[in-house]
């Protein structure tokens, strides 16, 4: 990929961070497969489902507590600094953000909201033939269908945002030359695009770890804890 | 670092409260062209009362009667056939007397389904039918008789040997459930 001197790079990125998106794209790809593989398949739509719920709630507790670039305070910009660094955007002049830039960071909590609904949602729904969601028990059957309806349509909502989600990543690489997805899979960008004050020091990997098996322990305990649905027999 | 850390709690817990905003918006607003009352409840929470909301005691237009026709019979086929789906999810025991009971009814059931979307039920109110039936309704029509087919061969397989959930029963019974999630993937408003 170079063929000059190697560039120094500063660290952005956190592993945590890293794996939290890549497990996602994977655990998003898993899901809409084993929804279109057949009604057999369900269980694994299933865990694709947990797994997404696991990860964007720990990315929105990891937006308080992770490092530096991981936390919302720090890229999440109020409306008029947004509008601003969009119309120069625009006009191709807009300044190299070290993290995520202001559009990139409403994308940011675009997905996490719609992809946390859209698991919930699930988790919740029933498709009227054999399958239920591991906490239909807690809600009527009503809701449920409605959840459900929520669950389907929400998908294309979801598939929109991610191809405008990648569009801007293509615009980057074309536009203003940062090879983001590299830097999502090393965690480091080239310094020229990077203020060093901002270097990240450490990924914080302990604590990280001990929210994903909280949250994964939290799931866990309200889908064991959840009522079953009895059906009653017409035999 | 401290005003850092309430920001980032005010952002989470703003995504938190975004989420729950939209899921209880949007499980409100009525979607998929305003069909509130579900239909079938096939699956064994049922529902089926929801579905009958048409009539109000005035005289049924065809239209109505039809929806009202048909949501029943998908509630009697998912009350006969949920048995069957329990045992293929390992929720339920199976019970080789009951499995074939089931298949029997089912398929007697399934053999209707094409005949329950007359033309006459495509200004319905209160259904969650596609309208795509009746403009597609040679394919309608195949996923219909591969429902009544299938349903069949799954009675015929227990009635050959309904002892334990054999292999070639859960791949019978496999292929029916495909055909009712088929049929709602591409026949059914979301």
């Amino acid at each position: 990929m170079s063929n000059q001197q190697p560039v120094k790079e500063l660290r952005v990125w956190d592993l945590p961070v890293r794996v939290f998106h890549w497990t996602l794209v994977l655990a998003i790809i898993g899901a809409f497969i084993s929804n279109q593989a057949g009604i057999e398949y369900f269980t694994y739509h299933l865990w694709c489902g947990y797994t997404v719920v696991v990860l964007v709630s720990f990315r929105i507790l990891w937006g308080v507590v992770g490092t530096y670039h991981a936390r919302f305070w720090n890229f999440v910009r109020g409306p008029i600094h947004t509008m601003r660094y969009g119309m120069d955007a625009l006009r191709g002049k807009d300044a190299h953000y070290t993290g995520h830039n202001p559009l990139g960071a409403l994308m940011v909590l675009l997905l996490l909201t719609t992809l946390l609904v859209q698991g919930v949602t699930g988790l919740f729904g029933n498709d009227e033939i054999i399958n239920f969601g591991p906490l239909y028990g807690y809600i009527s059957n009503d809701l449920s269908l409605k959840l459900t309806s929520l669950h389907r349509n929400l998908f294309n909502w979801i598939m929109g945002a991610v191809a405008l989600h990648i569009l801007a990543v293509v615009a980057h690489r074309v536009y203003k030359k940062e090879n983001l997805v590299r830097a999502m899979f090393t965690g480091r960008k080239p310094a020229a695009q990077v203020s060093s004050v901002v270097e990240i020091r450490s990924s914080r990997i302990w604590l990280a770890l001990i929210l994903l098996a909280a949250v994964s322990g939290a799931l866990a305990w309200l889908v064991m804890h959840a009522p079953q649905p009895e059906a009653v027999s017409f035999l | 670092m401290k005003l850092s850390l309430s920001r980032g709690l005010i952002a989470a817990s703003g995504t938190l409260l975004l989420s729950a905003v939209i899921s209880f918006a949007l499980a409100q607003a009525p979607v998929g062209g305003g069909e509130g009352g579900m239909g079938g409840g096939m699956a064994a929470g049922g529902g089926a009362e929801g579905g009958m909301g048409g009539g109000g005691g005035q005289t049924r237009n065809p239209a109505d009667q039809a929806v009202e026709y048909r949501q029943a019979l998908f509630t009697v086929i998912g009350g006969n056939f949920t048995p069957i789906g329990t045992v293929l999810q390992g929720r339920g025991e199976f019970n080789g007397a009951n499995a074939l009971k089931s298949a029997e009814r089912t398929a007697q059931l399934a053999a209707m389904v094409g005949d329950a979307f007359p033309d006459v039920s495509k200004t319905g109110a209160n259904t969650k039918a596609s309208p795509d039936i009746w403009t597609n309704r040679a394919e309608f029509d195949k996923i219909a008789k591969d429902f009544a087919d299938h349903t069949a061969a799954l009675a015929a397989v227990l009635k050959k040997d309904n002892k334990t959930a054999s292999a070639e029963f859960k791949t019978a019974a496999t292929a029916v459930a495909g055909d009712c999630k088929g049929c709602h993937d591409k026949f059914r408003t979301k």
